[in-house]
């Protein structure tokens, strides 16, 4: 049970995916989440707290101490791999009991804590099997057993669900989101899916290029983005992007696009504080549209409907604006005909403006 | 049907034209044996005799000699025999235990100029051994290393030692890293990984690099009979002798040679799946 | 990278390191550094240095113009007969068939032979009195072969080598026709192309990189035949089997010339390292390797 603190860390040299300047800290008992695309370095961060790879730059505290110089052994953390990298030649049991057989834990505490942890995980049956008769669920299931058979101080979960099935993943989701509050520890846990993100997360540390990009809890990632990268990289479907120009006309300031035109005003002075320039891309998501059948009042978009993907509970409708698509989500009860002509409209609260130059919000 | 037909034929041709080839290519294997069992007369008969009494009289001479003239004893063959097992047991040792700790190295760590390192001891495999005996012989002369187990031992260990290490690289290679880091998570030193989750994989591929070398000691002869002597012989050097003997013993020759080349074949069919492997490099794999 | 394993990972290799250097390193820099020499081991003096005259002795030497020509002659007969034949038996062995796996362990047999017991037991076979080979040309019409003559000694040692190493040919030949990917052909065959077609423009280009790495090693490999030589023909007659391998023997450990042998021996050294080069250049940077070895399946 400890707190993890990386500060300034950098690695280049060797890396296959290096990283720049991180600064993390994740609190006692909280569970992280490291969101990015594959090659962004979320591994070689889980890498370099376990130990396996060494900062050029900075400096690792686990709990209050400085371990740079600790080889992964003396750092009391456990590791579950995106492959598992179970013993192919041990059984289940041996697997599990490995971690307590390399600190020469007497056997008898051995055998009842193997025990303990495959009655937790639902294992118990597969003890003498070896990893190659098991399906990837349970030696998924091994591998977090032989993470948790320690109670490490941390534990890091380097894409554990990637290799899984989509069932069994969503159900692996809510099993170790449950599984951590109940052992009540640290868990940093790497992912490229947006949606295992931020289901299980306490706290979201979004990166892309080596960097991190955002640091929040879910909502804050979600609602607030901080750039466009973050914006369109959380969010099924995608946000939706406008290019536009801020303009005045009669003492009002407008953001105009060839296919809307709002009227922007009372935010005016907030942009042109925190950007420069006049040119603009408005996001807004798909869910914080609506969809009127006839022209509303307020400001508005205008478009036909084009494409119709049902999704069971929810509709997602492609609206022809101009040259562009732009995605809609309504609930499933909603149905139109392709080609009718719609309007659009949203909550002001909930637009993005970024600085196109910056790729960064400013409202 | 006439193409189903026409394949069928063709096809029995190719198992006929195989069963040809692969007799034919046998066949001088199958002389050696047959010579070895049949007597004097028989031996050189002409035509050749295929149809004959076979007798062990050959393998008992062997080991147990009957000398016209003079009292019957024991032979040195079961010396040089033992020579060859035990130089040829010992260097391989002593390579698979240095190669496996060199090419788990390699496979795992970068260090400055490895690949000229590999390069490097690789190339040493490519070295006609003519070229290396000379030097080689006026050493051992000096440090009193002719005729000496310890001399050959090192020089087999020498030139197997390039094939040891590019074979278990790449077996090696083909164990996961994660494997070995898995390891040192859960509380391993870089070593105890190295034997508790790298090595138990490693097995089969090490066994096999081992029996490879040992093949190719065994088979070895330039080396030894430049630097063995009458104490150190191992059976190709006596097996040389003939050379340049008139009236060469065919029958205790041909059983000698079936005595040693017996192992050989037996290990060829363990190890088939690894020998394309070796042969090639690693450039192919076996399935 | 801890400090700790920065140290681990010179020591796991120092020990095969050392060994090397010791054995093959320092030996033949000390060769090296005797070819200029003019020393022997009979004389009872010590080495006068004469700069590279042992050099220049060798390639005035016609008689080692002569041990090139052997090895030349030695290379052309061989060379093309384990391939041709390797290939011919790899096209016969390509489809599956049952016992496929028994006749390549069985042809597996003769490379893993002592090649000195193979030399001394094609004495016997090759033996013009009762060997049976001999009695086998007679049913060709050949009365009397004699084997141990200059004109068949050398086709006669290559005999022994090509029985030894065609199988590996077949062997690497094999996995390279394996490793072609059958959907060219079945387009091809789509296509209604004949076999040359197919041959020539699918199977070959292919093939190419793997066969460059046979071709190679058998050729740097059939430059050191020794213990062949050795027991079968001991160079004859005269000089008409004394490969270049078989020559530095003689020079060294036969004539005692010392310091000439060492300085051929480094000649015969430096053309194989060159091939060596070429050799492992080939292993390790074509891409196309990978690819078959990556589908390799025999």
């Amino acid at each position: 049970m400890a707190r993890v603190r990386l500060k300034d860390v950098t690695k280049r040299a060797g890396a296959v995916c290096p990283v720049f300047n991180v600064n993390l800290e994740v609190a006692d008992k909280e569970f992280l989440t490291l969101l990015a695309p594959s090659g962004s370095g979320k591994s070689t961060i889980l890498r370099m707290i376990a130990g396996l790879e060494v900062p050029d730059e900075g400096e690792i505290y686990i709990g209050d101490e400085l371990v740079n110089d600790l080889t992964p052994a003396e750092r009391d953390t456990a590791m579950v791999f995106q492959t598992y990298a179970l013993y192919p030649h041990l059984t289940v049991k041996d697997n599990l009991a490995s971690p307590l057989k390399a600190r020469k834990t007497p056997q008898n505490e051995i055998d009842s804590r193997v025990r303990d942890v495959a009655d937790i995980l639902g294992i118990s049956n597969l003890l003498q099997k070896y990893p190659t008769q098991l399906s990837g669920g349970e030696m998924q299931r091994v591998a977090i057993g032989r993470a948790i058979i320690r109670r490490p101080r941390v534990y890091l979960l380097d894409e554990p669900l990637t290799n899984l099935d989509a069932k069994l993943r969503v159900h692996m989701r809510a099993e170790l989101k449950r599984l951590q509050k109940e052992l009540g520890q640290t868990m940093i846990y790497a992912t490229h899916d947006e949606l295992e993100a931020l289901s299980m997360s306490d706290k979201i540390a979004v990166m892309g290029n080596g960097r991190i990009l955002q640091y929040g809890t879910s909502t804050e990632i979600f609602e607030h983005p901080k750039s466009i990268f973050v914006a369109t990289f959380v969010g099924t479907p995608t946000i939706n992007l406008f290019e536009c120009v801020l303009s005045e006309k009669a003492g009002q300031t407008y953001l105009e696009s060839n296919v809307f035109k709002l009227n922007v005003t009372e935010l005016a002075e907030l942009i042109r504080d925190r950007a420069s320039g006049s040119e603009f891309i408005l996001g807004i998501r798909p869910s914080d549209l609506e969809i009127h059948t006839e022209k509303p009042r307020e400001d508005h978009i205008q478009g036909e409907v084009y494409i119709l993907e049902p999704m069971g509970a929810v509709v997602v409708i492609d609206v022809k604006v101009g040259e562009e698509l732009v995605k809609v989500k309504v609930p499933g009860s909603v149905t139109l005909d392709l080609g009718t002509k719609i309007w659009l409209t949203f909550d002001r609260g909930k637009m993005h403006v970024f600085s196109r130059k910056t790729k960064e919000i400013v409202v | 049907m006439n193409r189903k037909a026409r394949a069928k034929i063709v096809k029995n041709m190719k198992y006929v034209l195989i069963i040809i080839v692969t007799a034919v290519w046998l066949s001088p294997v199958y002389w050696l044996v047959v010579t070895s069992l049949k007597t004097r007369l028989d031996m050189f008969a002409i035509p050749p005799k295929w149809d004959f009494q076979p007798i062990l009289d050959n393998f008992v001479d062997v080991f147990y000699e009957r000398r016209y003239g003079l009292t019957p004893g024991p032979t040195e063959f079961p010396k040089f025999l033992l020579n060859s097992f035990f130089i040829s047991l010992s260097s391989i040792g002593l390579v698979i235990l240095i190669g496996t700790l060199a090419s788990y190295s390699f496979s795992r760590f970068n260090m400055k100029g490895k690949d000229t390192w590999l390069f490097f001891v690789l190339s040493t495999r490519m070295l006609p051994p003519i070229a290396v005996i000379i030097p080689i012989y006026f050493m051992y002369q000096r440090l009193g290393l002719l005729n000496n187990y310890v001399g050959l031992i090192a020089l087999y260990i020498m030139f197997n030692m390039a094939f040891a290490v590019w074979m278990m690289k790449g077996f090696f290679d083909e164990i996961p890293r994660e494997l070995d880091e898995a390891a040192m998570v859960d509380g391993y030193s870089r070593m105890g990984a190295f034997l508790k989750a790298v090595l138990p994989q490693a097995l089969t591929g090490i066994a096999a690099t081992a029996v490879f070398c040992l093949i190719m000691a065994w088979n070895e002869f330039l080396f030894a009979y430049i630097l063995s002597g009458f104490d150190t012989r191992t059976v190709p050097v006596a097996l040389a002798r003939i050379r340049g003997e008139s009236g060469i013993n065919w029958g205790t020759i041909t059983a000698t040679e079936v005595l040693y080349i017996t192992p050989v074949i037996i290990f060829t069919f363990f190890l088939q799946k690894y020998l394309l492997r070796g042969i090639t490099f690693g450039t192919v794999k076996g399935k | 990278m801890t400090v700790r394993e920065k140290t681990l990972k010179w020591v796991l290799i120092i020990p095969a390191i050392v060994i090397l250097l010791f054995l093959v390193i320092y030996p033949l820099m000390w060769s090296l550094g005797l070819s200029f020499f003019d020393y022997s081991i009979m004389l009872k003096r010590p080495p006068i240095f004469i700069g590279v005259k042992n050099y220049f002795d060798i390639v005035n030497d016609p008689t080692i113009w002569d041990n090139f020509k052997v090895t030349a002659y030695f290379l052309a007969i061989a060379l093309p007969a384990e391939f041709l034949l390797g290939f011919g038996i790899a096209l016969l062995l390509y489809e599956e068939f049952r016992g496929r796996r028994i006749v390549l362990t069985l042809l597996l047999i003769p490379m893993m032979l002592a090649p000195i017991a193979v030399g001394v037991f094609y004495r016997f076979i090759l033996d013009s009195t009762f060997g049976i080979f001999t009695y086998l040309l007679s049913f060709i019409g050949i009365e009397g072969f004699r084997w141990y003559t200059v004109q068949w000694v050398i086709p006669c040692v290559a005999l022994v080598d090509i029985w030894m190493w065609t199988p590996f040919m077949v062997l690497i030949l094999l996995a390279g026709l394996t490793a072609v990917p059958r959907y060219l052909y079945e387009a091809a065959n789509i296509d209604r192309a004949g076999w040359m077609m197919k041959f020539r423009y699918i199977t070959f280009p292919i093939m190419k990189p793997l066969i460059g790495v046979a071709v190679l090693f058998r050729t740097m490999d059939i430059m050191k035949v020794f213990d062949t030589v050795f027991i079968l023909t001991d160079g004859g007659p005269g000089n008409a089997s004394e490969l270049i391998s078989f020559r530095v023997y003689r020079e060294a450990f036969q004539y005692f010339h010392t310091g000439r042998a060492t300085a051929l021996s480094y000649i015969f050294l430096v053309m194989i390292i060159v091939l060596t080069n070429i050799y492992l250049r080939f292993l390790t940077r074509r891409p196309a390797q990978a690819a078959i070895t990556r589908e390799s399946e025999v």
